[in-house]
């Protein structure tokens, strides 16, 4: 069968090939995201002290560490027995909303904008940041400001811009000062003005892209994220919540230590990637997405002003029921930058959140904790097993990105069937192929943990380049 | 105004090249007209730290098979292949010219390695190190 490789995918973070398998007649019959980089956090953590978890999980990435650093901060506190004060978890949520601002701002306007401003089927030596710096010189500052604002906030109030410190089991350990809040609050009406702008562009952009919204990653599949008691849009201490394609509610309320009575992970065999689903449904049928899509489906509201307006009209796209097409993640990640800019404020305006104490104090309390967070990219579960010295005996990482590993190549098949002809190859098709999988804005670096047996074929190949030894395990 | 970045994770073995150069300069240099910046990696928003920056001088380490511990100067064959949420010293460089129209004079220093899981030679790494700050604190205007 022959096979047509894109590798590497370009504009994501992190390592993937996609393989496009051609039917006889050159018609696409699969295609499959190949994730090639093993981590293996989950056997390099046991035997660790759990509080050294947060700054070991913390180096999964160099991109969202704030999420690691939340959600397993939040699994120690599980093991600790402890809820951290209001003002901990105020300024947790503040460095989390920062680090999806600078995520999502670094997607949108390095590396998916070249598609939005050009054209997928725009010559590669054109369709790239450096054109766009001479091209639309404005948009590529409006992301260095937007990314240095979020990253700005995660030194301060985070200690260190990359793996984070100051983000502690029980709580965190620094308040935040007054002069570091007026900071903040002065340069928002900015941001927001950016972001606004970003939005009028990718809306007055939208009809260009008519047949890629209706292919890209346009399929029923079920919806999982974290929720407010109100059912509204939140990025940490929420509770789970799954819905099907028709909008209907199928859990909801869940506490995320519960994570496994709903979430069951299976193994790929052309992967490392995990593919976790919905139990209740089985595998592959139990098939979910998580992300900037998947929250502002399963959410009754975000809960700012700004971001409700934009919510209401992309409610409306599908007539108030989930939206199913992938491509329109690169929309809802920029109502997440509104929403996160306006709680910010919120959250900077609210005197609980310069109030003591700012963290509290346990030794181990319980065998078990889960800790659970909304990185940029869906969803993120922690959960750690101790023993009763708090040593890591066990870890499950469940990876935003790795929630959406079905989804990824049940959008990469569906793009290559609707845009590559194996009988003339065009440059523009394979670029559609690999921008499904910029809709997702996957960090596969996070992503790749593996479970059970594993598998891999090593090849030795001499100075030729000529393969002299197979080894397969 | 001089800006020296080193970059690099001092968390792996002799990746921290960068960062233990800018510690030792830290410690040792006397000339107030230049900033002294650590990071981890070069990211976009680094533009912003650099706009009044005359000369800029990057150290860090790179992996060269066959090599260890020379001293090299790789501007002209570096280059990141595809853009991601960390850049190459000549993608900050572009986005500093393209963008802000600031356009330094640019020194690039890197140690050839071939360990990131640890400093293999304490002393040729030493060594470096010293002949690199000995050069900088000899540099004049470029």
């Amino acid at each position: 069968m022959e096979k047509i490789i894109i590798d590497p995918v370009t504009r994501i973070e992190g390592h993937a090939k996609i393989s496009i398998e051609l039917n006889e007649d050159k018609s696409v019959n699969d295609a499959r995201l190949h994730v090639t980089q093993f981590r293996g956090f989950e056997k390099m953590c046991e035997g660790r002290p759990y509080s050294d978890m947060p700054a070991m999980t913390a180096r999964t990435c160099g991109i969202c560490p704030v999420s690691h650093v939340i959600a397993s901060t939040d699994a120690c506190d599980n093991i600790l027995a402890v809820r951290p004060p209001k003002a901990a978890r105020s300024i947790r949520r503040i460095i989390n909303l920062a680090q999806i601002i600078q995520s999502h701002a670094l997607n949108f306007y390095h590396l998916s904008s070249p598609d939005f401003v050009y054209g997928f089927d725009a010559n590669p030596s054109e369709r790239n940041i450096f054109s766009l710096m001479k091209s639309h010189p404005q948009m590529a500052k409006d992301g260095i400001k937007l990314r240095a604002f979020g990253q700005k906030i995660i030194e301060k109030l985070g200690g260190k811009r990359i793996h984070p410190t100051k983000v502690i089991p029980g709580g965190v350990s620094q308040a935040l000062e007054a002069e570091v809040r007026d900071e903040i609050l002065a340069q928002i009406p900015e941001m927001l003005d950016i972001a606004q702008n970003a939005m009028k562009y990718f809306k007055s952009a939208l009809p260009k892209f008519k047949k890629e919204i209706e292919s890209f990653g346009n399929f029923p599949s079920l919806f999982m994220g974290l929720v407010n008691k109100e059912g509204n849009l939140i990025h940490y201490d929420g509770y789970l919540r799954f819905m099907d394609a028709q909008g209907n509610i199928l859990a909801d309320g869940i506490e995320p230590r519960f994570y496994k009575d709903y979430i069951g992970e299976a193994v790929e065999k052309d992967s490392y990637l995990k593919s976790p689903y919905y139990k209740p449904l089985g595998y592959p049928e139990g098939m979910y997405r998580v992300g900037p899509l998947a929250r502002l489906n399963i959410i009754n509201a975000c809960g700012t002003v700004l971001a409700d307006e934009h919510l209401e009209d992309f409610k409306n796209l599908n007539n108030g029921k989930p939206v199913l097409n992938s491509f329109y993640y690169h929309y809802a990640r920029l109502i997440e930058i509104i929403y996160a800019l306006e709680k910010i404020e919120a959250k900077l305006n609210d005197p609980k959140t310069m109030s003591q104490p700012i963290r509290s104090h346990a030794k181990v309390n319980r065998n078990h904790g889960v800790g659970c967070s909304e990185a940029p990219r869906g969803t993120l579960f922690h959960d750690y097993e101790v023993d009763d010295n708090g040593i890591i005996t066990k870890v499950n990482l469940i990876i935003a990105t790795g929630n959406n590993a079905l989804a990824m190549n049940e959008g990469v098949k569906q793009v290559a069937k609707a845009f590559v002809d194996g009988n003339s190859v065009k440059e523009g098709s394979l670029n559609r192929v690999e921008g499904v999988i910029r809709c997702f804005d996957p960090c596969l670096s996070c992503s790749t943990h593996a479970q059970g047996i594993y598998t891999s074929l090593i090849e030795l190949k001499n100075h030729n380049g000529e393969i002299i030894k197979t080894i397969k395990r | 105004m001089r800006k020296i970045i080193g970059i690099g994770n001092p968390l792996r073995g002799e990746d921290a090249f960068g960062y233990d150069m800018i510690a030792m300069l830290m410690q040792s240099h006397q000339k107030p007209q230049v900033d002294l910046i650590y990071k981890q990696q070069l990211t976009p928003e680094l533009c912003l730290e650099l706009l009044d920056a005359t000369e800029l001088v990057f150290i860090d380490a790179g992996y060269l098979k066959g090599f260890s511990y020379i001293l090299y100067c790789p501007l002209e064959k570096d280059f990141v292949p595809s853009l991601s949420h960390h850049i190459s010293v000549k993608m900050l460089l572009e986005m500093l010219g393209s963008l802000y129209g600031v356009y330094p004079k640019v020194i690039r220093i890197c140690l050839a390695v071939n360990d990131f899981e640890k400093i293999a030679s304490k002393r040729e790494y030493d060594k470096a190190l010293q002949s690199v700050a000995e050069y900088i604190s000899s540099l004049k205007a470029f």
